[in-house]
């Protein structure tokens, strides 16, 4: 049996985060026919980064380990100096909010950007792991492939120079329109083998980022289908759901704010959120505080929610919002993010918001069924089971990599 | 047995004092009483004594290291019935003087360049060996880059920078008609970085004034501490690397383990795999080659990458072997 190494920040149970969720279900997935090892960090906070899990060994099934690498350098105050000085030379929200000469200029500024100053922010930015990179430099004929998850992080940047065969490296980048994006250091990944979640993401890295056709193909998500139909059909309508972060670089200050207005001005409907961040101290009488919530409960929330809010403007791909459609639930997202408005427009599960009007008229249409709520969920369901079965991800992924 | 390791002077620069203590403990390895000697007064008389008393043991051996300005040293070596052996840190271009060093039974060359550079001279192949420069640049990584310096520096500007203590003062007086051509011919968002690391009088042939104005075209950096370096490295575009250096010196290493590309320029220019070579050039050339340099991201960012490989083959060389080895032939 193929043995494959899936490299990714960190992993483990209560390990929240789009791509490493993403590499822990790819890698239970690839377990069906491969010997798969992640390799990985002791972090669990995506913040700190502190070491957490004991290092070594975790057998998570007969074809499945984690293998763990104390963090060496994770963030702190140093970084986040280079960061404010990188910010300040290329602010965050330039590429949504400029068009034209004036977006080709923030972007041209990028490449002033010294590549050691690009790369002492990337090993500043933690979590690295010095034994994690000898381990991949002293272990390349252990594996006949590497799968590096996320183009940002120091496992990966400096990770793939640890693998001597190139052919044997598989990125799984989450290209998004963040700032860090237009490092010009990242333009190493130019010639490796790239998978893109959606077709959104290639575009974007092939006419921004990095202004070539690039290698690989589009290789998307799958999940089991956890949809409980013995559950009632009948939504509860009383809710809303939000999963992720409560950070405001996820949107979330954004949508308290028309949430609250909404709630003032249309409806008395809850707002539940699940995860945790600094915004969980932000406090309104129609906004409830879940914290973490197991996978159970979260697919439970996500069944009986009337709609599935993703306020984000800065995703590759959106694991929650899929797997709200694998629930059945309608949803309304962040328009300024092209690939969660692809996802809807795909879909006709739901609707997107530019500004405050908008998240309010949308947010009655999805709650008065006017637009057929019944028929959102349905879209919503067809969308998932079209897509993102678990099936047709896994045969898309053995063929790649074999 | 005992060894004598000879040089001009402690006032080195980082990269040669920390191969000599290598020198030192290898030695010691290989079961010598060594013992290391200073001395560059005109007739070295320090040295001459030492000399005379390791000339009467058996299986003794002289290491000088070699200096350009450094004459008594050289004629106590060709003097000397010792089994000798020299190192040489190739900065300074060959001379006669050096080719009446062959005397010595062996002769360590930091770099293949200086290694034929050597050769050409008239020193014969066999007693010709390559041991690089013991250095990494590995300590940075405990140093937090001076965030002063870092912000004056990242402004949009393209640094380019050079040391004062490498080029000497004909090459530094090209770097600076290159820069001014550039914000002639080209575009104003150049920055010359011209740093002088040497520690004492083994300058450039100029003291540098210390300019702490970020914002000239022109700016000169004395002596700055490491966490100040390492800002100037963060910050820096592109080295300059006068043909007179190695290109396993000090300052190329440093670039490297950085990730700045280096663009070499001068009479017998640099090749390597990792430099972007502009060879003999005017001073309008290389203020184009700056630019095309600059501007071409993929070049920069592909002979960064190759710098990066350089460096690593470099710190994983056998060093113990390399050294130790050819000492075997002549003793």
């Amino acid at each position: 049996m193929k043995r494959i190494a899936v490299v990714v920040q960190r992993c483990g149970e209560n390990v929240f985060g789009g791509s490493e969720t993403y590499a822990l279900a790819a890698s239970k997935v690839l377990s069906r026919h491969y010997d798969i090892e992640i390799l990985t960090t002791t972090a669990k906070d995506h913040v700190t980064w502190d070491n957490y899990f004991p290092e070594g060994d975790e057998r998570v099934s007969d074809n499945l380990i984690i293998k763990r690498f104390r963090v060496d350098i994770g963030r702190s105050s140093y970084w986040h100096r280079l960061d404010g000085l990188y910010m300040s030379s290329i602010p965050i929200d330039f590429y949504a909010n400029t068009t034209g000469k004036k977006r080709e200029k923030v972007l041209g500024s990028a490449a002033y950007m010294p590549l050691s100053f690009c790369e002492e922010w990337i090993k500043n930015e933690g979590p690295y792991s010095k034994r994690l990179l000898e381990f991949i430099r002293a272990n390349n004929e252990r594996y006949s492939a590497f799968i590096f998850m996320t183009y940002i992080y120091a496992q990966t940047y400096f990770g793939v120079d640890e693998v001597a065969d190139k052919s044997k490296v598989f990125m799984i980048p989450t290209y998004h329109n963040e700032s860090p994006v237009f490092m010009p250091i990242f333009r190493k990944y130019k010639d490796c083998q790239q998978l893109f979640l959606t077709a959104a993401e290639k575009k974007f890295a092939e006419e921004v980022v990095f202004k070539s056709p690039l290698k690989g193909s589009v290789i998307g998500f799958g999940l089991p289908d956890k949809f409980n139909s013995g559950a009632s059909q009948k939504k509860s309508n009383d809710y809303l759901l939000y999963a992720g972060r409560l950070e405001e670089n996820k949107g979330v200050l954004e949508l308290f704010k028309f949430f609250e207005h909404y709630y003032e001005h249309h409806r008395k409907i809850r707002l539940v959120t699940i995860g945790d961040g600094h915004l969980k101290n932000y406090r309104h009488e129609g906004i409830e505080y879940r914290g973490y919530a197991s996978e159970e409960e979260k697919l439970s929330l996500m069944q009986n929610a009337a709609a599935f809010i993703h306020p984000s403007r800065f995703e590759s791909f959106g694991i929650v919002l899929i797997e709200s459609f694998m629930m059945g639930t309608p949803a309304l997202v962040n328009a300024r993010c092209e690939v969660l408005k692809e996802h809807i427009d795909n879909s006709r599960a739901g609707y997107s918001y530019a500004d405050r009007n908008e998240f309010c008229s949308n947010l009655d249409k999805i709650l008065d069924g006017s637009a057929g709520s019944a028929v959102l969920s349905g879209n919503a369901r067809v969308y998932f089971a079209d897509n993102y079965s678990i099936d047709s991800f896994y045969e898309r992924l053995k063929e790649i990599i074999s | 047995m005992k060894a004598l390791i000879a040089l001009r002077s402690f006032n080195s620069g980082q990269a040669i004092l920390k191969d000599i203590d290598w020198q030192k403990n290898r030695l010691i390895d290989a079961g010598y009483e060594v013992e290391i000697c200073a001395d560059g007064s005109p007739d070295a008389p320090r040295l001459a004594e030492k000399i005379k008393k390791l000339e009467g043991l058996e299986d003794s051996l002289l290491l000088l290291n070699y200096s350009e300005k450094w004459e008594s040293g050289c004629v106590l070596l060709a003097g000397s019935a010792c089994r000798k052996a020299v190192r040489y840190f190739g900065e300074y271009p060959v001379s006669p003087q050096k080719a009446a060093l062959a005397s010595a039974g062996m002769y360590y060359c930091d770099s293949e360049r200086s290694l034929e550079a050597c050769a050409a001279a008239g020193i014969e192949r066999s007693r010709l060996c390559l041991l690089p420069v013991n250095y990494d640049a590995e300590y940075y990584d405990g140093i937090k880059a001076d965030m002063q310096y870092l912000h004056g520096l990242v402004d949009g500007n393209i640094n380019v920078l050079i040391e004062a203590a490498g080029a000497g003062p004909d090459l530094l007086e090209f770097a600076r008609l290159a820069a001014r051509k550039y914000l002639r011919f080209f575009e104003k968002s150049i920055r010359l970085l011209i740093v002088d690391s040497s520690p004492g009088e083994e300058t450039a042939g100029e003291r540098l004034k210390e300019s702490f104005d970020f914002s000239g075209k022109i700016v000169q950096i004395v002596r700055p501490n490491l966490s100040r370096r390492k800002a100037i490295f963060l910050a820096s575009h592109i080295l300059l690397l006068p043909s007179a250096c190695g290109w396993r010196t000090e300052r190329a290493l440093e670039a490297q383990y950085f990730k700045v590309p280096v663009l070499s320029f001068g009479k017998n220019a640099v090749k390597n795999a990792g430099v972007y070579d502009c060879g003999d050039c005017v001073t309008e050339e290389l203020a184009a080659a700056i630019y095309t340099f600059f501007h071409d991201l993929d070049l920069r960012v592909e002979l960064a990458g190759r710098g990066t490989e350089e460096y690593r083959k470099h710190i994983s060389l056998d060093r113990d072997s390399l050294f130790l080895g050819p000492l075997k032939r002549i003793l």
